[in-house]
């Protein structure tokens, strides 16, 4: 690691986020292959190399390359000297009682794979896609990638040409098919880790995924390897347990995974940040005293990321200050969003450990037994005990629960009008006694956020003595790191629909400014000073306060209702603020009001602010922008769904995909004519879009653009 | 134990367990489910719907028809008409004219509308591009986010039988419209998640609804032949001749506020779930065979005293099943040895198999009711009264039932498997098989861990399936504005238990790989050991023929083939040529002190030249008949002659029927020395362990093999 850095890193995890995108974008601009040498593997390289095709070449760094040899050379002299070495010439695990000769070394590599490829794969194996029955392709890459990392430090006795093997079936996008169950992550994910040293043997039992991305199929290994000329390899006395004796694989799942999750702890962060702007919620909950009177480290930098990320709105309630919109009555906002830093900031930390465990695991010798070049030594131990990767994974699992309930419960908040602060129901932008539009989505969250909490079980509790009580103990990491895996898959659900409905709700935001600053402009001169001809200007604009005044107040307390009836029940209520007012008139300038004229207010002012209610909604439905209320992280983000993603906002029953009949019974004719039927998608489609482009990590460019821009602006406060 | 009663509150028949056994139950839905595959008709008709009707139109392709007696019709027509005058009345009714969940204080008029805006707003699913794009695999159960087709075609089945009850006011059309769909082989494609099966599976069903409404943004998978396409619900209503269906004023609702989404994956799953408690017995009672264990476990007398139904009906079974085996003991007291040494009991994994499988077919008995209850249930809210012309708002879709009976079977299968695990590893177990060589390696074992593979295999199986054994149940969170605080979770709950019976079919696939071997094994030692008695008796006459009297010869050769077995036995860990000293060396001091205890005096002409020339003779016979019964034996094996009537079955259908040959060792392996060595071998090809265990998950997968367990419960 760099040492230069003489200050504390305040936003360590957002900087660790931020250099692994720009890192991984250099990998896509300038595709060179990743140097493999066993000390510098970084899990984004591995993202790189497992999910962006990137190649990993073996160093030619000569004392890289030596070390490799010399490993190889040191066991053949103990061997030459009689040596016993497990794996080598006795039998494995449980089964380690019995001795083989030395002519029968190689044979005895053979004999290991043959009882490792055991594992269940649908039969027979054809063009078929089995990958409900296999492990994913880049989980498979990234464990070719990892291990021959582990090769390459010469403590395996495993010659560097096949390391360079190992590399070729990355180079030529040779993915050799793995069952899914079956390791329990002990001695190393022994049967998965198999099949790729049976690819390398040419075994016609070990099928490979080839062909290019979008047709992909499978092909016995002797025909993968002989389509790229490279020869079966017989492995020599320890190379076929210096495969397979490893944590490539659960290391590999978890550290694409961590990759996965850091992106979505940092977004996540973000949607926290639009959900204070969304409920008009308030900074303060960030103010850096509240972190500084209790310095955890993971709740500082939540809470200054989230504080830059409100910069500039004007929806949420800045630092010392009231907003002064503010009608609503609750003092402090509720705790999905006033704890948020407390919330996330101990999984930051955690997330930073499992980083730094899965970084040294990167860059480890999980083998066994070991050897030790120099003073020539081999030692018997256990470093293929994947712990490290468990307590990586289990920390991450749970992390996921905890963000995903952080999102679960600012959803559900914000569709609830009983505390959204005055948001229509299930943010309807229509009438809500026939629209529900995001209540699907309610549903939806509790259950994604029901799973998440389910597979936030602890795995690791579940170990079973295996293997004859040889693996009294064994890590259970690949399990653990696929159903955090299927635990992050999950929140990215999550986070997709929250954003959705955070970009939704910010749009009826704006649309009621609009609203409220059109009728305060408008009230006067169309209604109030036509209807009460008596009054003096300065009375007008007094009345006119007092009616705006209220109907402000209103508003959010009337959001269940459909507008007609709405504006009609509002300015029936405005009867009682202005009888006081007009009783005081009286008194003092002797201007009468009578009852009529109040009763023709109230009817011509429910009647002009439907209509403007309802022109304002047209106009905004088609130009409607929220940006200039929102903050740096908001505007960011709410652009990049509604422009770069073009979902649109939603306006209601409108744009159910099945189109009103005119008479019941009619044939509907469906999805054809005007210019906004693309916007007539079922709620679950623009979910997806957005779905995709974060699972794809294209959000990640906006995500670490906001983070880095709040950092330039922090050091530029530190600096100040 | 009484007879089956009617309930007094619905008239529908009460099950007694006793009277009702786990098996015969079992059998009965299989036979129901042959003679569906075979021709018969699943009916819907609202009261008959069972599990092997859904079986049967999830995954064996069958067709159902409407039962259109007037009565059915009537019902289906008055509920439409009920909730019409109902209305006429200007009176409300939930999810008709009101707002739905905790939006119900709105009011409305505009009834079609409002169905509409249903499907909308819970049509909200994710799905990703790859369940959109149409492909041509043939397993449709890969979706990434959306559900296998099975689920859904059963869905659209139990939601059909649901609605023609005539408490739903869903037309006519609008179920001939989903049957239509299901007969064409017309699929939509559900997201996966998304249901908290409280107000029933709204999400799921929701895409059904947007089916018959043919929405252009909702799609649906059609299958012809091996080949799938994906195209929208409205090019696939065109393609089988329909026309989009505006739904009528409570037709959304009456379609996706339900359970049929949570009853459907549930049927599966219990289905499958059951046919594996069948078989966990099965393979208990190979297992015992294997360990030459002791049927005596399953005597009646044990589960006389401790009556629970299902312990009695487990000793029950795996004694039949065991009946005719040469391997396991006291199968009638005359056969037992009273004096037996050893290991005196057998271990827990066998011994208590009945008490450990017995209560799991209780509540698979009670999920079986459950389900079967669910699905000749109206689910919906609100219902229709069509005899007071009532309507009841209510919470039919509440699905705790599902839930229940998935939680109880997810955990009877973590109960399955661990019996299966327990079982598996004291078999591959040098120390505890009770003589089988190690890993059930046939060959020598410092080369060959044949099974050792497997063995860790059923640990990462086991450990999953204990993760997945976790409550689901307990993960509730109050939904929807808190209108819905309590909520089933019956489809997330069903979801896994799907998934923990796909990880348990994997143990009981290795599991059955496993028992095949070592009855190979079992018997090959036996009979290698029987062939070497005369063997050996020849050596002696030979060596000490003319030197003792018979009566000495007699006992010491007595004396040395009493070791033998013992001797085998307790060098199971090592290669042949060294067992064979092992065995000779175990046997010289016996037979040495036999003829020394024996004989009175001294006898001149007996030197220890004689005991070394008896070594070196049994030496070379030991070997000689070993390796010579083994070849023959890997050319045909003679196990199915010492086999139960159960083991009989399995055995000849692995070996016979799927062609998983037993395994040699080393030399099975697809890759030679040499690149250029030969893949085949006895006329067959060399597969990877996996390959060959592969084949019957196949054959368990697709139902094959369970028409052969069913054959082991025939008496």
């Amino acid at each position: 690691m760099p040492g230069k850095e003489t200050k504390p890193n305040r936003l360590p995890h957002s900087s660790l986020v931020c250099a692994g995108w720009r890192r991984l974008l250099d990998h896509r601009l300038l595709p060179a292959p990743l140097v493999v040498d066993g000390e510098a593997l970084g899990l984004v390289d591995v993202t790189a190399v497992a999910r962006y095709g990137i190649e990993g070449a073996l160093t030619s760094d000569e004392t890289v390359l030596k070390r490799i040899e010399k490993s190889v050379d040191l066991l053949d002299e103990q061997l030459n000297q009689g040596e016993t070495v497990y794996g080598v010439n006795t039998g494995y695990g449980g089964s380690a009682d019995v001795r083989c000769s030395a002519y029968d070394m190689r044979t005895l590599q053979r004999a290991l794979l043959q009882h490792l490829h055991c594992g269940v794969l649908p039969a027979p194996v054809g063009s078929g896609e089995p990958f409900s029955m296999s492990l994913k392709e880049e989980w498979v890459r990234a464990a070719i990638l990892i291990r021959a990392n582990s090769l390459a430090r010469g403590h395996s006795a495993v010659r560097p040409q096949i390391v360079r093997s190992l590399l070729a079936l990355l180079k030529h996008n040779i993915t050799p098919l793995i069952p899914l169950r079956g390791s329990i992550s002990a001695s190393g994910d022994l049967s998965p880790l198999s099949y790729i040293a049976g690819a390398l043997e040419g075994n016609p039992g070990i099928y490979c995924w080839v062909g290019p991305p979008h047709s992909r199929y499978l092909v016995p290994a002797t025909e993968a390897l002989a389509s790229i000329n490279l020869l079966p390899t017989v492995f020599g006395p320890k190379e076929g347990l210096g495969l397979v004796n490893g944590t490539a694989v659960s290391c590999a799942v978890a550290t694409l995974t961590l990759h996965s999750i850091h992106n979505l702890l940092s977004l996540s962060q973000l949607l926290a940040a639009m959900n204070v702007e969304a409920k008009l919620g308030t900074s303060t909950s960030f103010a850096p005293f509240i972190s500084a009177i209790r310095p955890h480290p993971g709740q500082a930098e939540v809470a200054s990321t989230i504080l830059s990320a409100l910069a500039g709105s004007k929806l949420a309630e800045p630092l010392f200050e009231q907003h002064p919109t503010s009608t609503h009555g609750l003092f402090q906002d509720r705790y999905s969003l006033r704890t948020v830093p407390q919330w996330l900031g101990p999984f930051i930390e955690d997330l930073l450990l499992a980083h730094q465990q899965l970084s040294i695991e990167l860059n480890s010798t999980t083998d066994n037994p070991l050897l030790d070049p120099e003073p020539g030594n081999i030692y018997h131990g256990g470093n293929f005990q994947a712990v490290s990767v468990t307590s990586a994974m289990e920390k991450s699992r749970l992390a996921a629960q905890a963000i995903g309930r952080m999102l679960f419960a600012q959803f559900t908040e914000l569709l609830n009008p009983a505390t959204n602060r005055g948001l229509p129901p299930s943010l309807c932008a229509d009438d809500p006694s026939t629209s529900f539009t995001m209540k699907g989505l309610d549903v939806a969250m509790a259950s994604y956020m029901s799973e998440l909490s389910f597979l936030g079980n602890p795995v690791h509790n579940h170990v079973v003595s295996a293997e004859m009580g040889n693996q009294a103990l064994n890590s259970l990491a690949l399990i653990s790191a696929r159903y955090t895996d299927t635990a992050v898959d999950i929140l990215s659900l999550m986070c997709a629909t929250s954003l959705y409905a955070i970009c939704q709700a910010l749009d009826l935001r704006a649309m009621a400014k609009i609203f409220q600053d059109k009728l305060v402009a408008e009230l006067r001169p169309a209604v109030i000073s036509p209807v009460f001809k008596t009054l003096d200007a300065k009375s007008c604009y007094r009345v006119t306060r007092i009616v705006c005044l209220y109907i402000a107040n209103e508003m959010p307390k009337t959001t269940t209702m459909d507008t007609k009836p709405r504006f009609e029940k509002i300015m029936d209520g405005v009867y009682g603020e202005l009888v006081g007012d007009f009783a005081a008139l009286k008194k003092d300038e002797g201007t009468d009001v009578d009852l009529q004229t109040l009763v023709e207010f109230s009817t011509n002012a429910a009647a002009f602010a439907t209509t403007l209610f309802n022109s304002v909604r047209e106009e905004y439905f088609v130009n409607g922008d929220a940006t200039p209320l929102l903050g740096r992280a908001s505007k960011q983000l709410y652009t990049f769904v509604r422009k770069d993603l073009r979902v649109p906002m939603h306006r209601g029953v409108a744009d159910h995909p099945v189109s009103a009949p005119s008479v019941p019974g009619i044939p509907i004719v469906n999805g054809e004519g005007g210019g906004d039927e693309w916007r007539k998608k079922t709620v679950g489609h623009w979910v997806s879009v957005i779905h995709e482009a974060i699972k794809g990590g294209k959000i990640m460019d906006v995500v670490v653009g906001i983070l880095e821009e709040g950092a330039r602006t922090q050091e530029g406060l530190a600096g100040a | 134990m009484k007879t089956d009663q009617l309930n007094p509150i619905n008239g529908c028949t009460v099950y007694s367990h006793a009277d009702h056994s786990h098996a015969s139950l079992v059998h009965q839905t299989w036979a129901r489910l042959q003679s569906l595959v075979e021709g018969d008709q699943v009916r819907i008709s609202g009261q008959s719907l069972d599990i092997a009707s859904v079986v049967a139109v999830a995954r064996n392709g069958c067709s159902p028809e409407l039962e259109t007696t007037p009565e059915v019709l009537d019902r289906i027509q008055k509920s439409v008409d009920t909730l019409e005058e109902y209305l006429s009345k200007g009176y409300y009714a939930y999810g008709v004219n009101t707002g739905f969940g905790g939006s119900a204080d709105s009011r409305t008029k505009d009834v079609l509308a409002l169905q509409r805006s249903l499907l909308q707003h819970t049509q909200s699913g994710i799905l990703v591009d790859i369940d959109k794009k149409s492909h041509g695999i043939a397993n449709l159960d890969v979706g990434f986010h959306s559900m296998p087709a099975s689920w859904v075609k059963g869905t659209m089945l139990v939601r059909c039988n649901s609605v023609v009850r005539g408490h739903s006011a869903v037309s006519l059309r609008v179920v001939e419209l989903i049957i239509n769909l299901l007969r064409n082989n017309c699929v939509p494609v559900i997201p996966l998640r998304g249901s908290v099966s409280a107000s029933g599976d709204l999400l799921p069903l929701a895409y059904i609804g947007g089916a018959v409404e043919g929405s252009p943004d909702i799609f649906v998978c059609i299958q012809e032949g091996d080949t799938y396409k994906i195209i929208s619900a409205k090019e696939a209503l065109a393609h089988i001749g329909e026309t989009p269906i505006t739904l009528g004023p409570k037709e959304g609702l009456g379609l996706i506020n339900g359970t049929a989404a949570s009853a459907s994956v549930s049927c599966l799953a219990l289905y499958d779930a059951n046919n594996l408690a069948i078989m966990t017995q099965v393979l208990t009672a190979m297992a015992v065979e294997a360990l030459l264990g002791n049927a005596e476990s399953f005597h009646p007398f044990i589960a006389e005293v401790r009556p629970h139904q299902g312990q009695i009906e487990v000793a029950k079974n795996i004694r039949g099943f065991l009946q005719g085996s040469k391997l396991a003991t006291c199968l009638s007291s005359d056969d037992k040895d009273r004096t037996k040494s050893g290991l005196y009991q057998d271990r827990y994994a066998v011994r208590s198999a009945s008490q450990w499988i017995g209560p799991q077919l209780e509540d698979l008995l009670l999920a079986h009711e459950q389900i079967t209850t669910e699905l000749n249930s109206t689910t919906d809210n609100p219902l229709i009264d069509i005899e007071k012309k009532d309507v009841y708002s209510c919470a039919n879709f509440q699905a705790a039932s599902i839930t229940s009976a998935t939680e109880k079977t997810r955990l009877a299968i973590q109960m399955l498997g661990k019996i299966m695990f327990g079982q598996c590893t004291e078999l591959i177990n040098p120390f505890l098989n009770n003589g089988l060589p190690a890993n059930l390696a046939a060959d020598d074992p410092s080369l060959s861990f044949t099974m050792k593979g497997v063995d860790v295999n059923m640990a990462a199986y086991m450990s999953e399936l204990a993760f997945l054994a976790n409550p689901v149940s307990s993960h509730v969170q109050s939904a929807e504005m808190h209108n819905q605080a309590v909520n089933s979770l019956a489809l997330i709950s069903s979801r896994y238990t799907m998934q923990a019976v796909e990880v348990a079919r994997l143990m009981a696939s290795c599991f059955l790989y496993v028992c095949c071997q070592a009855l190979d094994l079992r018997v090959l030692h036996l009979e290698f050991l029987s062939k070497l008695k005369p063997a050996v008796l020849q050596v002696t006459q030979e060596v000490f023929g003319e030197l003792l009297t018979p009566h000495v010869l007699d006992t010491a050769h007595s004396r040395v083939v009493d070791v033998i077995p013992g001797a085998w036995g307790s060098s199971t860990h090592l290669d042949a040529t060294e067992r064979y000293e092992h065995l000779v060396n175990t046997t010289l001091p016996v037979l040495t002190n036999a003829i020394a205890s024996t004989t009175s005096s001294r006898n001149p002409s007996l030197t220890l030249a004689h005991i070394e020339a008896w070594k070196e003779r049994m030496l070379e016979t030991v070997s000689s008949a070993y390796t010579k019964h083994r070849a023959t034996f890997f050319l045909i094996q003679s196990t199915p002659q010492y086999l139960g009537k159960a083991s009989t079955v399995m055995y000849t259908f692995v070996r016979k029927d799927l062609g998983v040959p037993m395994h040699q060792g080393l030399v099975e392996h697809p890759r030679g020395c040499e690149a250029a060595e030969a893949n085949t071998m006895d006329g067959r090809p060399k597969k990877t362990i996996g390959s060959w265990v592969s084949i019957i998950y196949e054959s368990l997968r697709s139902g094959r093999m369970n028409d052969r367990i069913m054959a082991c419960l025939n008496d």
